[in-house]
């Protein structure tokens, strides 16, 4: 019974951070005008949230595994299964997690974006304003954002798009925060990828590279001038390899050195 | 004598081609600006629109970092902000809207559409009218 209530708590901050986003969103679009639908859905993600995301991925997928290595429980669980399985037990769990999460946040996201805003707003799609014609925006917010392409096809498949690419930010991020954990064994370490995600984002904007910032990567990537697929997929690549890379090692290596022993 | 017909004729051209520049000024404004990071807003500078149109156009001729920009219009009677226009780039002139009156005074505010910490640096022309 006890375990029951941390969870109703993180499903409850969870579905608040989810009314919070979608309220905030709407309110920034009730005064304001865009080129195409996926600038409604961008006016949404560019807010609360791209602060958030490392922590709300972090609280779901490595929580667990941060209470068993503080609490030695991955010691007594040895006995009974081996420590890779089960650590990648865990991680599989911490996916799935952000994965559904995400999917409801991106659904949701779009359908906000797609039916409620222009709903409540009649005007707030305006490409003439813009200098465009409605054909031409869509050809130029290809150009301005990586997942662009997808408006040509409407808002709600530029929707799926971005959740999808949502979903798999929040796996890779889900890795690097599970790498974190199994490399320091800290109770700390649940805010290592925050401090990653700001310190990424910092650097590579002070060194003039904002397209490979994490900040304006996740969970959706931002438009800019020019903002092509490959280079915006990079950082997030780059991230799951090395991840990836520190999770096998530590599981390869942690009989022979006794950690979690 | 013809020198002098000359000279006048120089100086009544110039003085014409002044004014008519000086007209054109009154409604164009060229700028080069600094926007501030973190979304932070850059006021440009107030003028008296001179038409009672229902809006004012700026165009950017070139915006650094790759960013794009937001845009909307003050009336500075009464502090009222009309609709900002989001995600705007560079060469293609955009009409924000400005219900402000003739002979009252208003101005732009640009921010950059990311929250990040570049400070890019935008030129172009606004013309408010």
């Amino acid at each position: 019974m006890l375990r029951l209530w941390p969870r109703f708590f993180v499903t409850l901050g969870l579905a608040s951070l989810l009314a919070l986003h979608l309220y905030l969103g709407t309110e920034n679009t009730a005064n304001s005008a865009y080129s195409t639908l996926a600038g409604v859905f961008g006016e949404y993600m560019n807010g609360l949230i791209r602060l958030v995301f490392p922590f709300i991925v972090t609280l779901l997928a490595a929580m667990p595994l941060r209470n068993q290595t503080s609490e030695n429980f991955i010691h007594q669980t040895r006995g009974r299964t081996s420590l890779a399985r089960h650590l990648l037990g865990l991680v599989k769990d911490g996916v799935a997690a952000n994965a559904i999460y995400f999917t409801v946040f991106g659904l949701a996201t779009t359908a906000a974006a797609t039916f409620v805003v222009p709903a409540l707003n009649p005007e707030v799609l305006q490409p003439t304003s813009y200098g465009l014609t409605a054909e031409n925006a869509l050809k130029l917010i290809a150009q301005q954002n990586p997942l662009g392409f997808a408006a040509a096809f409407g808002g709600i498949a530029f929707g799926i798009a971005s959740t999808a690419w949502m979903v798999c930010s929040s796996t890779v991020f889900s890795l690097l925060a599970f790498a974190c954990v199994l490399v320091t064994r800290r109770r700390a370490a649940i805010l290592i990828p925050l401090g990653i995600y700001i310190g990424e984002s910092v650097i590579t904007q002070v060194l003039n590279a904002p397209k490979l910032s994490f900040l304006l990567l996740m969970p959706t990537p931002s438009s800019m001038g020019s903002f092509d697929f490959v280079t915006a997929a990079l950082p997030g690549f780059v991230a799951s390899i090395l991840s990836c890379a520190t999770i096998w090692l530590v599981i390869r290596y942690a009989p022979k050195y006794g950690w979690f022993a | 004598m013809k020198n002098h017909v000359k000279i006048a004729v120089a100086a009544v051209s110039l003085c014409t081609l002044g004014s008519a520049s000086a007209f054109a000024d009154e409604a164009t404004h060229s700028f080069n600006n600094v926007i501030p990071p973190f979304q932070q807003s850059h006021y440009m500078g107030a003028h008296i629109r001179s038409t009672s149109t229902t809006s004012s156009q700026i165009k950017f001729s070139s915006i650094s970092d790759a960013q794009l920009m937001n845009v909307k219009a003050e009336n500075l009677q009464n502090n009222v902000q009309y609709t900002e226009l989001k995600g705007i780039g560079v060469n293609s002139a955009s009409q924000i809207k400005n219900s402000t009156p003739a002979g009252k005074s208003s101005r732009l505010i640009i921010t950059n559409y990311d929250w990040n910490v570049l400070s890019p640096t935008v030129i172009g022309t606004e013309v408010l009218h």
